[in-house]
């Protein structure tokens, strides 16, 4: 009797200590999936990576090492490719960033309809990416297009723009900053309503510029939100797929080529597995190597 | 008198927020505008150069489309491969998110991280030995090789966003549940899940929108037999002479489910984007 009541004052003082099989229960079901989806493929992708694999040919697989990865080291192609990475996501992810952080700024304002105005501003970045791609197609279509109509009134005329080879990864940014600065926006401007606001009281009243208050005041304090919005767009910048696909084909030629639709063609259009799987790796850890490096540089913890 | 003045001069730079935001709003608008716009014209007046402004719009491009059995056929996968991996990964996450929201156990970071770090993977990197796992044994071109593989891209999405709405859920009610004899578990079914709910119902639709959303696992994986509507708005590009009405038809057509659903849940969309790593 006095037993049980121990037992029973026990389970209530330290209710959230179970039988340790809870736990594990609920999480068993995620780690089978994801041991199958994301484990599976991992080390089959570093096994196929060691092979000369033809898709065409796939009697021929043989085992060749790490040939694969020295092959990649020396192509120039994957060099270009991995440089028009550096050009898309760098710019890309910078606009958005600086545009962004200049809407939440606006958004951090009192005004009417501010609500109305964010929702539609949204828009851009849950649209259906074909979709968007196929939008901007149409605009930027050399004769016919809205764009340089518009570009007309200002005498500039004709250009070519997915077209051109210069022109192509520019083109292509533009579309990636109209869909992803809201992204930018909305975490910046989240960020900036948290902060309490008798500071920004306090150091006006006391005669800060705006750019003072920018400087000393908003920028450190969103350190936080700046670096999860900056590591999200990158990883997602770093894959984009769709957009590029869909308006130019990795062309003219290979101006507008991304690590990204470089492994994608090495593997379903040259049939190349073998190289396109270590590809895959590289491509992988250059990923890893980006996030780790912006996770301890800002040192903000990821997973609370 | 110096209050005063530093107030009139905030409110006149709210006046100029107002104005600077409306222009990029009608901005960032236009595109989705013009692209309605020419959904609703007719083939001349699409092509019209300067552009027609105002025109006699029209739903012939949208009849033509939808016309087409294949693009409703599209749909249709879309539709069923969405909801069946969505199933499949609340089943797995949601209990998953409660255990990381809720228990301290061994490891619980590491695998906290490898959740996390599904997302970064390149979704490429991750096709390639499906493809040639689906391949060997003849899945391809399935509805059940991409509910896989949409399993893969939302999983993580699931779990963080989920994650963050149980940690909001004040751990009291647990408490108390247990004190009236509920077990751990039948506290989690019974008083969590369904408080929960809405939270389930906007996870659920993030999911839905990136399944919908998704154009490479698609492009690769289904032929004709399972090929999803992205996909096959994606086969207009390919033709040589482009029909501006009907590309723009069906691009509008493929964006109205998303558009609408986002509209649901749009306050949680920013958590689903940045996998819960924000409260908002």
């Amino acid at each position: 009797m006095k037993g049980s009541q121990l037992q029973t004052r026990g389970t209530v003082m330290k209710p959230l200590i179970k039988p340790p099989s809870l736990q594990g229960m609920l999480m068993l079901p995620t780690v089978v999936v994801l041991g199958v989806i994301s484990m599976l493929p991992f080390f089959y992708n570093i096994w196929i990576g060691l092979h000369d694999y033809y898709l065409l040919y796939p009697q021929d697989m043989t085992f060749i090492g790490l040939k694969n990865y020295l092959n990649i080291i020396l192509d120039p192609s994957f060099w270009s490719a991995l440089g028009r990475t550096v050009y898309f996501s760098g710019i890309g992810v910078s606009l958005e960033l600086a545009l962004g952080m200049g809407i939440a700024l606006l958004l951090s304002r009192d005004f009417p309809g501010k609500g109305v105005m964010l929702t539609l501003l949204l828009m851009p970045m849950v649209l259906t990416p074909i979709a968007a791609a196929y939008m901007w197609r149409i605009m930027y279509s050399p004769s016919l297009g809205i764009i340089n109509y518009l570009l007309s009134f200002l005498h500039i005329r004709g250009l070519e723009w997915t077209a051109d080879y210069n022109l192509a990864i520019p083109s292509l940014i533009l579309v990636d900053v109209w869909q992803w600065t809201p992204f930018m926006a909305l975490i910046l401007s989240a960020g900036l309503m948290s902060m309490p606001t008798e500071l920004f009281e306090a150091a006006v009243v006391d005669g800060a510029t705006s750019w003072q208050c920018f400087r000393h005041l908003i920028l450190p304090l969103l350190k936080g939100q700046i670096m999860v919005a900056l590591l999200i767009r990158l990883i997602d910048s770093l894959r984009t797929f769709d957009i590029i696909y869909a308006m130019t084909g990795a062309g003219p030629g290979h101006a507008s080529e991304t690590l990204n639709l470089y492994v994608y063609f090495t593997a379903f259009r040259d049939l190349d597995m073998g190289r396109a799987s270590a590809l895959g790796i590289v491509f992988l850890f250059i990923v890893i190597a980006v996030c780790t490096l912006l996770v301890s540089w800002s040192r903000i913890e990821l997973t609370d | 008198m110096a209050a005063g003045q530093l107030h009139k001069r905030e409110k006149l730079k709210d006046r100029l927020a107002f104005v600077a935001t409306l222009i990029i709003t009608v901005i960032m608008l236009f595109p989705i505008l013009w692209m309605l716009g020419i959904s609703l014209k007719t083939r001349i007046d699409a092509l019209a150069m300067p552009p027609r402004w105002f025109f006699r719009p029209t739903l012939e491009n949208y009849k033509l489309v939808f016309a087409n059995s294949d693009f409703l056929h599209g749909f249709e996968n879309s539709l069923i491969i969405a909801v069946c991996s969505l199933a499949l990964v609340l089943a797995a996450g949601v209990p998953a998110a409660y255990a990381l929201a809720r228990f301290k156990f061994t490891r619980k970071k590491d695998i906290a991280f490898w959740i996390l770090s599904t997302r970064m993977a390149p979704p490429v990197s991750v096709l390639i030995p499906f493809y040639l796992m689906f391949r060997s044994v003849g899945l391809t071109d399935t509805k059940f090789a991409l509910v896989i593989m949409h399993v893969t891209i939302n999983l993580a999405l699931v779990i963080w966003v989920m994650r963050s709405f149980f940690q909001e859920i004040p751990r009291e009610l647990e408490e108390a549940a247990l004190i009236d004899g509920c077990t751990p578990l039948s506290a989690f079914t019974r008083i969590v899940l369904p408080l929960s709910a809405n939270g389930i119902v906007a996870t659920a639709i993030l999911g839905f929108v990136f399944s919908w959303n998704e154009l490479m696992f698609a492009l690769v994986l289904a032929g004709g037999g399972a090929k999803t509507a992205p996909a096959f708005v994606c086969n207009y590009i390919s033709y040589q002479e482009i029909i501006w009405g009907q590309l723009a038809a069906s691009g509008v057509i493929v964006s109205v489910p998303v558009l609408i659903f986002i509209g649901m849940v749009q306050k949680y969309l920013v958590r689903g984007l940045a996998l819960g790593a924000l409260k908002q």
